[in-house]
């Protein structure tokens, strides 16, 4: 059994064309006018337990309309989806006591209390046994080292370790697979590591498959290794991170520092120069035109080089460039990938 | 007197585009019509069984259908009126009233003509709304004539002005509590038996009514509606004297203690 | 089975309640703030009456003690209702923000566990007032009238949190029915705070079905104040229509809600 099965899942939506002005607002009531929205258009996908998955799209992709369908929210116009054997919109209280899900933009725990009262309150919700709930609390206590917090009132808290006990809060009844929407927006950069590694320790440790949606391309390289892309309601692409790295690393970027000035303009054949200052160059270049040890070989021959780095696009980068191709290019990149 | 003029004109305009985005909510605007609608139809039903059931024809020189447009008036004002204490209390909470100074406007005279816009478009929705209640219900005003209106008009608006007076020394009390709602909601109680809201002060026994008419509140309420129901000039005249009277009184104050807020919260921050 | 799953829904409200009231006495002096703010609110509208009655001695029927009783039963109802299910008042916002996916997710009866999510505070003030007029200003107190009283209250709550709810519930249909939901819910408590014997016919009907006033207050004023158990029988007939009712537009709402047509929803 798969963690998570869909198949040729549908979602549109019926909704009313608003014009402006108040003619516009009078037809909207007596004569409206529907547009219809396909947010998701058949998307199909697997995951096997215990697999840590990366879903990422621009905003209005319809990442949010897939994760309310598989959390039992939304029921979709057409295809099929089971989480854990049951299908969520039918099953959903069921369904509720494995799955646990952080929604980064709506808070969980109550503002004026300290966590642990809502953990108490959870604990109630998802009707524990003491024993068990204890255990999994001082687990998690342990794990995302949080025992000082827990006893503060939220309101208290900074953004970092309010997540923290959020993210907490929705494992206290161990379920199989979390969804976590967006969990490490607006954190600073030390807590959003924490935040990476809390998670990498819980899949870890207790083998929970992740569903994770995230803008930031740090959440996706630290912590997933499959990355599926989804844009205009479909799947661009479903491979592993690694993959993806390797299939658009055809630019590089080179950092160089040299012993003297620089005079005039730097110019190289082959090479784009980015950033120019007094004793360095930022250059940036197309490795299947102008190879690296090429551009290295001419930086040294012509100029006595003190310092040299060389660098990957970044992750965004990447991502942008697959979100903004048209689909059936990416379709066949990701058949081949497959292939590899 | 140009400087005046264009004063006029700036807070003019800035009550015009409140009036605006009110009428882009019509929707909304007319729903709250809803409210006077049901008070006033339980008001008439209300008041007409009172009066039956006493068998006198007038009570302290007010018949029925004067007493039920004198309800009319109240309710109009009390559910069309401001709550600049709220606005005015978050300001003064976080900080930012003292940025207020920055701005090419007086803050006070800004929110006052803000405040007239929005009230002005419920004045009308609200007070169409119940007359249209109690005219099919009861019948046209009896003691109102034409040359009242001057001096109805300008008295519904001083007694708005008086209301905001009041709503911003309410809101400037959130340097010593930290919520001023359940003070608006003394301030608002107190109008409606002080203010004469839910009944006319000619109903009150002595010394109750004279409590009433010497304190400013009966101005906001009770004032209008006397002109409103009783087409009496030279009681008219009295009333918009004590009217602007305790506007001034109330104006200073509040110009004062909001002068001392700003300078207090520029030098200590929010 | 199903008696299993109501017994734990309501230790489930239990909790929630105990939560609230710890939130809120977290906040002690906004608490007290609050409760005296509605308690002197109430006051004034008792007030009113002891002015109305020193110039007419009754009307249709009805007293001051009449109207004090009336009035004890509606705000300690109201009070009641609100202190555990304080978000019978937001429902129409909580649904047009789309705050119900949280309770969606979560194993729980949705519609118990939205409504005793919150506890309105200011209620405390209400039933405050409610028992102290009740004792002290509603005429004779006896054993059996207590009791009455105490039913009658507490029914009355329970269709004034239904009533309240099912406003709410128009969201569901109409997108953000805030305001509307506002204006219903005053409106229906402005009909129930008043004698119900000066409205005749139609309204009268109404009042006793669709928009139930009289089930709020006059039918529970009837039951205590002439110490009838039928009318009481009545009542929780009433109020047993008006659970159902909530439930059923709860769930057709909720339909309607996951086919995502909804409108305003933030998907």
């Amino acid at each position: 059994m798969h963690a998570v099965e869909i198949s040729f899942l549908t979602k549109s939506f019926r909704t009313v064309l608003r014009e402006p002005g108040l003619k516009g607002s009078l037809r909207a009531v007596f004569s409206p006018r529907y547009l219809n929205v396909e947010a998701v258009k058949d998307i199909s996908l697997n995951l096997e337990e215990g697999e840590i998955l990366a879903f990422i799209g621009p905003n209005g992709a319809g990442k949010s309309t897939t994760i309310k369908i598989l959390t039992g929210i939304l029921f979709p116009s057409g295809g099929e989806a089971k989480v854990l054997g049951l299908t969520p919109w039918k099953d959903r209280q069921k369904l509720a006591y494995h799955i646990g899900s952080v929604f980064g933009q709506k808070p969980q725990l109550w503002y004026h209390l300290p966590p642990i009262d809502t953990f108490n309150l959870f604990s109630k919700i998802y009707e524990l046994d003491i024993n068990a709930y204890r255990k999994s609390l001082n687990f998690l206590i342990d794990a995302f080292d949080i025992g000082s917090l827990i006893t503060t009132p939220v309101r208290k808290l900074s953004l970092g370790q309010r997540m923290k006990c959020e993210i907490a809060a929705s494992l206290l009844h161990k379920p199989r697979i979390i969804f976590l929407d967006e969990p490490t927006i607006g954190l600073d950069v030390v807590a959003k590591q924490q935040i990476r590694d809390t998670i990498r320790h819980l899949h870890d440790s207790e083998g929970t498959t992740v569903f994770l949606t995230s803008h930031d391309a740090g959440d996706i390289e630290s912590l997933c290794k499959r990355v599926i892309i989804i844009n205009h309601g479909q799947v661009l692409y479903d491979n592993r991170v690694s993959a993806l790295k390797r299939r658009y690393l055809t630019k590089k970027a080179i950092s160089v520092r040299f012993a003297e000035k620089i005079e005039g303009q730097f110019f190289m054949e082959g090479v784009e120069v980015l950033k120019m200052s007094e004793y360095g160059v930022k250059l940036q270049f197309q490795t299947d035109a102008t190879p690296v040890e090429k551009v290295i070989e001419q930086l040294m021959q012509a100029h006595s080089v003190v310092d040299i780095t060389v660098q990957d696009p970044p992750m965004e980068e990447i991502i942008r460039s697959i979100y903004e191709k048209p689909p059936e290019e990416r379709k066949d990149e990701s058949a081949s990938e497959e292939a590899e | 007197m140009k400087r005046i003029r264009t004063l006029l004109q700036k807070y003019c305009a800035v009550a015009v585009i409140n009036l605006h985005s009110s009428t882009a909510y019509t929707g909304e605007v007319a729903m709250r019509s809803i409210m006077i609608t049901v008070i006033l139809y339980v008001l008439v039903h209300l008041w007409k069984a009172a009066y039956s059931a006493s068998g006198a024809t007038a009570i302290s020189g007010l018949t029925v259908r004067d007493t039920l447009w004198y309800l009319v008036l109240t309710e109009t004002i009390i559910l069309s009126k401001s709550a600049f204490s709220t606005r005015i209390s978050e300001e003064v909470r976080d900080g930012s009233l003292a940025y207020t100074i920055m701005r090419p406007y007086n803050y006070i005279l800004y929110h006052m003509s803000y405040s007239l816009g929005d009230s002005l478009v419920k004045l009308l929705m609200n007070f169409a709304a119940g007359a249209l209640v109690v005219l099919l219900l009861e019948g046209p005003p009896q003691h109102f004539t034409i040359v009242m209106i001057p001096f109805l008009l300008i008295s519904v608006i001083l007694a708005l002005v008086l209301d905001f007076c009041f709503e911003g020394l309410i809101g400037l009390c959130a340097f010593i509590l930290e919520d001023v709602s359940s003070l608006q909601l003394i301030y608002n109680k107190i109008l409606f038996i002080l203010g004469g809201m839910l009944i006319p002060l000619d109903f009150f026994p002595g010394w109750l009514a004279a409590l009433s008419k010497a304190l400013p509140f009966n101005l906001v309420l009770y004032g209008p509606a006397r002109i409103f129901v009783r087409g009496e000039i030279s009681a008219a005249l009295t009333i918009l004297f004590l009217q602007c009277l305790w506007i001034t009184v109330m104006a200073t104050i509040l110009f004062l203690l909001y002068r001392k807020a700003v300078k207090y919260l520029s030098i200590n921050g929010g | 089975m199903i008696f299993n799953k109501a017994l734990s829904e309501l230790r489930f409200m239990f909790e929630l309640w105990k939560m609230n009231l710890a939130s809120a006495l977290e906040y002690r002096a906004n608490f007290i703030t609050q409760s005296i703010g509605m308690l002197i609110n109430d006051a004034i509208f008792f007030v009113f009456w002891v002015l109305f009655f020193e110039c007419f001695k009754s009307v249709k029927g009805w007293g001051l003690q009449d109207m004090v009783l009336l009035f004890s039963i509606i705000t300690t109802g109201f009070g009641v209702g609100l202190a555990l299910f304080g978000n019978a008042l937001k429902m129409a916002e909580i649904i047009a923000q789309g705050r119900l996916d949280y309770y969606l997710v979560l194993p729980r009866n949705v519609l118990i566990h939205i409504l005793a999510s919150r506890s309105q505070i200011s209620a405390y003030g209400d039933i405050l007032f409610g028992v102290l007029s009740f004792f002290f200003f509603a005429g004779p107190v006896s054993a059996e009238k207590t009791l009455l009283w105490l039913m009658a209250s507490f029914l009355s709550g329970v269709v004034i949190v239904c009533s309240f709810s099912i406003f709410g519930c128009l969201s569901f249909f109409i997108g953000n029915a805030t305001t509307l939901a506002g204006q219903a819910t005053n409106a229906l408590l402005i009909l129930a705070v008043y004698p119900d014997t000066i409205f005749q016919g139609g309204v009268r009907f109404l009042m006793y079905t669709l928009l139930p006033a009289a089930l709020i207050g006059a039918l529970p004023y009837k039951a205590v104040q002439n110490m009838d158990w039928q009318s009481l029988g009545f009542l929780t007939g009433g109020a047993l229509l008006f659970v159902l009712l909530l439930v059923v537009v709860f769930n057709m709402g909720l339909r309607r809600y996951e086919s995502g047509s909804a409108l305003n929803v933030n998907v």
